[in-house]
């Protein structure tokens, strides 16, 4: 049921639909991707400070001139908006990887079997 | 190695004495019927397909509950370029780390599930991980020493994280005069090259930062690459002790190295051309002779070894006990009040040594006395004027110094390890080792003193007055 609901959704998010939606949110329209949006919480603070010197100041940037467009009521040119092309999810496999180290962390304690996640150390090798 | 020339004190401390590690002795943790025994037939070595030497000694002794596995790779600073000088230091802190799966947290909380203790060593000729483990536990841990090789996180804020670690860690490092002196004998010893590569890096002796790749960290493509060179098959050991069973020891290290072909990373012989570097800066004020010694696995190392612990150590702020070098030639006829402490020291390298004295002077004093005290008693040395008895209390001394060098499992494996990856042939079992000493004789010595206390480098620190390394050759008769 989960993988068909993916299916599903990937579909939607791919078609011309879906790109309207995007297109639609209205952060384009200032030069933002979607990962620029993403509320500053320990997670995403962690994500932001793995990002390299060059997206940090990317990002910054991004924000800056947002800010100000918003300030003056403006939009960038609209050859200048964002598109799925330009986008880039620059920050979410950082945060994803946060996520799961987070999680692993959490798993110790209690029933953990430590023996089956040292097996694993040989299975990320064969992989 | 490191751990037993580098001193953790601001002078030089008996626990950081330099020990010269050629020579080894049966350890304590064994019953006292195996030590009755020859015990070179408890050191077994053999080569997998792929040329991997594997090496373990030990007995099946219930009482060795503790064992230690180390995977040792042919490189250490002495593998670096210009562009790659300071990454092995890099690579080091990178060990035991996260992998592309497990966060950092994770791999230490499962190591540590098991009541392992995971150490990296850096040499100049060589980077081992190890792990120290119950006996009942160590196989299970292989593959998490295989995942030091085969799945490193080498993200780019990972590698950043690291290099500012080894940042800190070479900087204090190398605010031990011990640590920078011995750094800057193996610089003028070996012209900053080869051995002559600084542990930290090239820009951490000189600019006191260090620094590997100017200002950034190198990318992980140019780190796999640096490490991929070093995994080769004959550029390899693995060494196990405190009772681990060879033939499963070589299943483990077959499974583990599957892909590894074999090949060795080339070696550039190291030269010794020495020279002088003199560093004036405010504050104490240290001396370093250096001399070319004798490489691993010849015929003279055993007496090099003898004639650093005749030299042996000195020290004036303590009162010290038997044992602790008070009847040594630098604590009878080369202290004075002119020095605070000093102390000899010989490292063997694969294909070359240096045998060193490093000394601190007392404050307002100059250092050119004791120097000529130095060189006066070298020279006696070279004539050979050794007592049948001092030579009997040196080689005593000698033999229980590597008694304490080799007490445990992980220091057996790390000597054992150092002797295998420096030497092509055979790798000697410490009771080999320990008749190489006992068959040392005063004309040994003479002989090993005529040919080694010739050529000085010579390496100064502070604003003493330091004689120059001519006048010192000169001196040297």
């Amino acid at each position: 049921m989960a993988a068909l609901l993916a299916r599903l959704t990937n579909a939607v998010a791919t078609s011309k639909y879906g790109r309207s939606y995007r297109d639609a949110c209205g952060h384009r329209k200032f030069g933002l991707m979607y990962d620029d949006l993403l509320a500053e919480n320990p997670v995403v603070e962690e994500a932001i400070r793995r990002l390299s010197d060059e997206e940090r100041q990317a990002r910054y940037r991004r924000i800056k001139i947002a800010s100000d467009l918003t300030i003056k009521g403006k939009a960038l040119p609209k050859d200048q908006w964002v598109t799925d092309e330009t986008e880039h999810y620059y920050l979410t496999p950082h945060v994803d990887r946060i996520i799961e180290e987070r999680q692993q962390n959490s798993i110790f304690g209690g029933d953990t079997d430590y023996n089956a996640l040292l097996k694993s150390f040989a299975d990320q090798k064969k992989e | 190695m490191l751990a037993s020339i580098y001193s953790q004190s601001s002078r030089f401390s008996r626990s950081a004495a330099p020990r010269q590690r050629t020579v080894s002795v049966q350890t304590r943790s064994w019953a006292s019927e195996a030590q009755k025994k020859e015990d070179h037939a408890n050191l077994e070595t053999s080569t997998t397909p792929s040329g991997i030497r594997v090496v373990t000694y030990g007995t099946s002794n219930e009482s060795a509950l503790m064992t230690s596995i180390g995977v040792y790779l042919k490189g250490g600073s002495r593998a670096e370029t210009s562009h790659t000088s300071g990454f092995s230091y890099l690579v080091k802190e990178l060990g035991f780390r996260g992998t592309e799966t497990f966060g950092d947290l994770a791999v230490t909380r499962i190591l540590e599930q098991f009541g392992t203790q995971a150490s990296v060593v850096l040499g100049r000729e060589y980077l081992g991980y190890a792990l120290d483990a119950p006996r009942s536990k160590i196989y299970s841990l292989s593959p998490a020493l295989g995942a030091q090789f085969m799945n490193i996180d080498l993200h780019d804020h990972v590698l950043r994280d690291r290099k500012y670690q080894a940042e800190v860690a070479a900087r204090d490092a190398l605010t031990s005069p011990t640590v920078r002196l011995v750094e800057l004998l193996h610089q003028e010893a070996f012209r900053s090259q080869t051995l002559g590569n600084s542990i930290y890096g090239s820009h951490a002796l000189v600019h006191d930062h260090f620094d590997p790749y100017n200002h950034a960290h190198p990318p992980a493509t140019e780190i796999t690459s640096f490490l991929e060179n070093q995994i080769k098959g004959n550029g390899v050991v693995v060494v196990g002790t405190g009772g681990i069973d060879h033939a499963t020891l070589v299943d483990h290290v077959e499974d583990l190295f599957q892909g590894v072909s074999k090949g060795e990373t080339s070696r550039t012989k190291a030269i010794y051309t020495p020279g002088e570097s003199r560093n004036v800066l405010s504050g104490d004020s240290y001396w370093g002779l250096g001399f070319q010694g004798v490489p691993l696995g010849d015929a003279h190392t055993a007496t090099a070894q003898v004639l650093q612990a005749l030299l042996g150590e000195a020290r004036s702020s303590t009162r010290d006990g038997p044992g602790w070098g008070v009847t040594s030639i630098l604590n009878q006829k080369v202290m004075g009040d002119d020095i605070e402490a000093m102390k000899a020291f010989h490292i063997p390298y694969s294909d070359t040594g240096l045998f060193g004295i490093i000394a601190a002077v007392q404050p307002n004093k100059p250092a050119a006395a004791s120097l000529d005290r130095l060189v006066n008693e070298l020279n006696q040395l070279k004539k050979g004027e050794i007592s049948a008895e001092e030579l009997t209390r040196v080689k005593n001394q000698a033999k229980s110094h590597l008694i304490d060098a080799t007490a445990t499992p992980s220091q057996v494996r790390e000597w054992l390890a150092h002797n295998a990856m420096s030497t092509s042939g055979n790798v000697q079992s410490p009771a080999q080792v320990m008749k190489a000493l006992d068959s040392v004789t005063a004309k040994d010595v003479q002989t090993l003193a005529s040919k080694i206390f010739t050529q000085p480098a010579l390496v100064s620190l502070g604003d003493a007055v330091f004689p120059s390394m001519e006048q010192i050759r000169a001196q040297l008769k």
